[in-house]
């Protein structure tokens, strides 16, 4: 098959998914105004703690903080992805059969179905970071050196790619399971606990912080919030990047075994 | 419509609930012990930021998980009442399915808000009541049960501004059939409940208290228990929970005008 058509066909899927995503805008800007409501509720309160005297908290100042949970909110619209549900109904409802059968497979239909998404809600995004700058500008320093911006950009992009096969894999369980709504919903448990999106990981006990070194989770908000507020030598930068590949490769090969044998057990009926 | 016939319907509709929850006892079993350790995360999240910090706008770490405990109560019990039923409330209309609701011989908004209950909460109730009771014991002051009354008060009628604000987020699905996420949104504003007002700031302290109310629904039942609650509590949470109930159904009603079949 020459290359051209190849990428004519993923060109051709991801501009069915563009339009399929803006035929939805008021589904993503719901889901924008939602990934934003989180972190600003944190930007009032850790404003407030601070108010009320702390000069630095856990090793952040003010304006760390703020920017640690504007960071929160640019990776939930455009570094997140929830294919497990999708995959959870399209498996569930047999719609599976559909997509087995196309020249493109699931993975990569899915794949381009989210990016598809994450420019919309990033476009979406940005009036409220906007909004969020002209409110707390008096409050906001950035100290990104250009090592760190690029540093930044390629964290983001695999802690996209990470969170999609994470979430991938828990979908393809529907394979094997008939409702895997337990297992995604304790991953997201594990994910909220242990990936820096609710609170900067330094504030949990030492135990919950070597155990989360060994996890994934940390490589979605930790590593990259670390790189935007400017908390992270340069060793460490390509450390952080380093295992975000690793954790990409072991993913990737755990949801080829999980979907391949998943797929022969796989069985839709009507029409 | 009575209010008999309203109940019997709805114990109906609950014990029909409980049989199909039920019908996979394994999966069930695993979901509660799930929603309960969703639910403590909270203590979790309490405990790490205030082993950083001391107070929030004034109020300690025990005065805080009261106010989670209060937050996960309100929401537990509005799941558990209201949220399976509202859940598809944007398929039903956008299907047509709307139309079975509309010829019953019930309340359209009462119908459509509990058709359904979530039991799987029950867990997450026992979590909001264990850390209320776990805040106010450590809390180094006596508890008066004289407080007790004035918080069920001020919890009812927020409960009620609560499930108001549900139905007026979600009316908006008959003109936006395929935005189904409406119903997560009153997730969203209602967890700004989590946090007491006073750590909003002066001025958005005042719009969440005045013009829209979040703070009736977690903080004056909070304040209620602690004894920090002021009087014009009591005639404000009043008029707030039966104005945005008034609101609501007349909006729902508004709304229902505009509702088309969508067929067989």
């Amino acid at each position: 098959m020459c290359y051209s058509s190849t990428v004519k066909k993923y060109l051709t899927v991801f501009s069915l998914s563009l339009q399929d995503a803006f035929s939805e805008r008021g589904e993503a800007f719901i889901w924008v105004i939602l990934d934003f409501l989180g972190p600003l509720m944190m930007l009032f309160v850790f404003l407030a703690i601070y108010q009320g005297g702390e000069q630095e908290i856990a090793g952040f100042n003010l304006s760390q903080m703020l920017t640690y949970y504007l960071g929160v909110m640019i990776i939930n619209a455009v570094a997140t992805a929830h294919s497990d549900w999708d995959l959870f109904r399209l498996i569930a409802q047999g719609e599976l059969s559909n997509f087995l059968i196309k020249p493109l497979g699931v993975f990569s239909t899915q794949l381009l179905g989210n990016v598809s998404w994450k420019i919309l809600k990033g476009a979406f995004l940005c009036p409220f970071l906007i909004i969020i700058f002209f409110f707390f500008r008096r409050f906001l320093t950035f100290s990104l050196t250009p090592p760190l911006v690029l540093g930044l950009v390629v964290s983001l992009a695999l802690a996209y790619f990470l969170y999609f096969l994470n979430s991938f894999i828990l979908g393809s369980l529907t394979l094997f399971f008939e409702d895997p709504s337990n297992f995604i919903n304790l991953n997201e448990m594990l994910r909220t606990l242990f990936s820096g999106a609710w609170l900067p990981l330094v504030f949990f006990p030492p135990f919950i912080q070597r155990l989360a070194a060994f996890l994934p989770y940390r490589l979605l908000y930790d590593f990259p919030l670390k790189v935007m507020t400017g908390k992270i030598s340069f060793t460490d930068l390509l450390w952080g990047l380093a295992w975000q590949v690793f954790w990409i490769v072991a993913l990737f090969l755990l949801y080829r075994v999980i979907w391949q044998r998943g797929v022969r057990r796989y069985s839709a009926y009507g029409g | 419509m009575k209010i008999t016939h309203l109940l019997r319907v709805y114990l109906t509709t609950v014990k029909l609930c409980f049989i199909q929850e039920a019908q996979y006892r394994f999966n069930f079993l695993v979901g509660l012990l799930l929603d309960f350790t969703h639910a403590s995360l909270s203590l979790i999240f309490l405990q790490a930021l205030f082993s950083k910090i001391t107070a929030i706008a004034g109020w300690s770490f025990y005065e805080m998980v009261a106010l989670f405990g209060v937050y996960q109560l309100a929401e537990a019990i509005s799941s558990i009442l209201f949220y399976e039923g509202l859940k598809d409330f944007a398929f039903s209309i956008r299907r047509g399915r709307l139309d079975l609701v509309l010829v019953k011989p019930v309340n359209t908004q009462f119908f459509v808000s509990t058709q359904k209950a979530h039991l799987r909460d029950f867990p997450t109730v026992v979590v909001g009541l264990a850390l209320i009771i776990y805040g106010l014991s450590n809390l180094g002051t006596s508890f008066s049960f004289l407080r007790l009354p004035l918080f069920l008060y001020l919890f009812f009628l927020g409960f009620l501004s609560y499930y108001a604000l549900r139905i007026f987020i979600i009316t908006f699905n008959f003109w936006l059939p395929k935005v189904h996420n409406l119903r997560h949104l009153v997730h969203g504003v209602a967890g700004g409940t989590r946090f007491p007002i006073e750590a909003y700031g002066r001025k958005t302290g005042a719009f969440l208290t005045f013009v829209l109310p979040l703070a009736v629904i977690v903080s004056f039942p909070t304040k209620a228990l602690l004894g920090k609650a002021s009087f014009w509590h009591l005639p404000f949470a009043l008029m707030v929970a039966l104005f945005s109930l008034y609101l609501s159904n007349r909006f729902f009603r508004f709304a229902l005008r505009y509702y088309t079949s969508a067929g067989g």
